[in-house]
């Protein structure tokens, strides 16, 4: 093989691995690669005191499910500021006689007018009402297969909980924090929301050590960039 | 992959050690979301642009493959990224500054600076190397999880720096896989 062909034949083959890793972990959800960014501004629908003069309205999403013969298409809903999202797989919801698609609708509403948190614990964010009924007879529409759901949380979430009639049931949420999101996967639909622990409890804030760490080692990253250029200079000269 | 390039010449081996380690910690100890984390992270690039350029570190490679080489790659994220049923991120100024200017520093400094200064080592170890330290430093910021997804995506950004030539091709790249998360 020649330079040029050996170069894109390993291309080729590392873009596939790529591909396989990627497509392998693309359930829970994953990006096409991790990257640091900023998290937006939370949006309360009961904002607390300190937050409510820069609050906006939160957004609610509706979409509708296309029905076919295995059922509903795979898709995923998610509100206009992307607070909160709810990922079908394909056939979730199944096809019934005469209807065409599957309603989704996502609601914020204030937690607190649904029920208190577990004891120990504080809402983080709102709560999210998911719904989905048949299009044309409005008949509720039950998923058949799990459904992923992701809340963004406003502070620390450490669960992601689904009202059950009388009590908070723990969905087993899974932590990203980048993205101060959390997500995990529900049998069914239903009012969703994000809890933390005290915020005295959570333990002690990495911020110093990993701080004066990075900054120092970053520090010591210019200094020796700057060590190799000024070395580099005295020796052409030199030379 | 048997392209051997001679020792660096410009600098000390042990400042481009003391370089690639303070870079790499300084990454990894980088916390979240915060404008610390992107001050650290163009801090770290900015070093590695520091770096002399290590001349003739290889082949050169034409314009073309440039072109081929970046496109084979953005083709690859965007695939997966149309593949996965992710919600992108709320678009904002600030994510975009973020993950541009982020892109760009780290490939600063895995692609041009140490890259370069793993090549003496034959390409395979640059391209191995640089992948696997890109994947680790991601690590405490984002979990283990990500480090499959990301040593792959870091292969892929090696391959482009070896079959390009130039590190600017897996910058391209890296800030269009970024600008995918929220888009």
């Amino acid at each position: 093989m020649t330079g040029t062909s050996w170069r894109i034949g390993t291309g080729l083959a590392i873009l596939v691995v790529y591909g396989l890793v990627a497509l392998r972990l693309s359930a829970p959800p994953i990006r096409p690669m991790f990257e640091g960014q900023g998290a937006p501004q939370y949006n309360w629908v009961n904002p607390p005191p300190q937050f409510a003069p820069t609050n906006k309205r939160p957004e609610a999403a509706a979409k509708d499910l296309p029905l076919a013969a295995r059922g509903s298409a795979a898709d995923v809903v998610t509100t206009g500021d992307g607070q909160a999202s709810a990922i079908f797989r394909e056939g979730a919801f199944p096809a019934r006689p005469r209807e065409t698609a599957v309603a989704v609708r996502i609601d914020p509403i204030d937690p607190a007018s649904v029920a208190p948190p577990p004891k120990g614990y504080f809402h983080d964010g709102n709560a999210y009402r998911v719904t989905a009924m048949y299009q044309r007879s409005g008949i509720q529409a039950l998923p058949r297969t799990p459904v992923t759901i992701v809340l963004q949380y406003a502070i620390h979430a450490t669960k992601l909980l689904r009202r059950d009639a009388t009590v908070w049931s723990s969905l087993n949420g899974t932590l990203a924090t980048t993205f101060l999101q959390i997500f995990g996967t529900s049998s069914t639909l239903g009012v969703f929301v994000a809890d933390r622990p005290p915020l005295g409890s959570i333990g002690p804030k990495p911020f110093p050590a990993a701080i004066v760490i990075s900054v120092g080692a970053a520090i010591a990253a210019v200094v020796a960039g700057l060590i190799a250029r000024y070395g580099s200079r005295r020796r052409r000269s030199s030379g | 992959m048997t392209v051997r390039a001679e020792a660096p010449r410009t600098y000390q081996a042990p400042i481009a050690a003391a370089l690639a380690c303070a870079g790499c910690l300084a990454l990894a100890a980088r916390p979240a979301v915060t404008w610390t984390a992107f001050g650290v992270t163009l801090a770290v690039g900015a070093a590695g642009l520091l770096a002399p350029a290590l001349a003739n570190d290889e082949e050169t490679t034409g314009a073309l493959a440039w072109v081929v080489v970046t496109a084979l790659a953005i083709g690859a994220f965007e695939t997966i990224r149309l593949s996965s049923a992710v919600p992108p991120m709320p678009w904002s100024s600030h994510a975009a500054i973020t993950v541009v200017g982020a892109a760009v520093a780290e490939e600063v400094f895995f692609r041009r600076f140490l890259y370069a200064a793993l090549l003496r080592r034959g390409v395979a170890v640059a391209v191995v190397v640089s992948a696997l330290a890109f994947a680790l430093v991601h690590i405490p910021a984002y979990g283990m999880r990500v480090f499959p997804i990301d040593l792959a995506a870091g292969l892929v950004l090696s391959w482009q720096r070896w079959a390009s030539g130039s590190w600017t091709s897996p910058a391209v790249a890296h800030i269009a896989a970024n600008l995918m998360t929220i888009l």
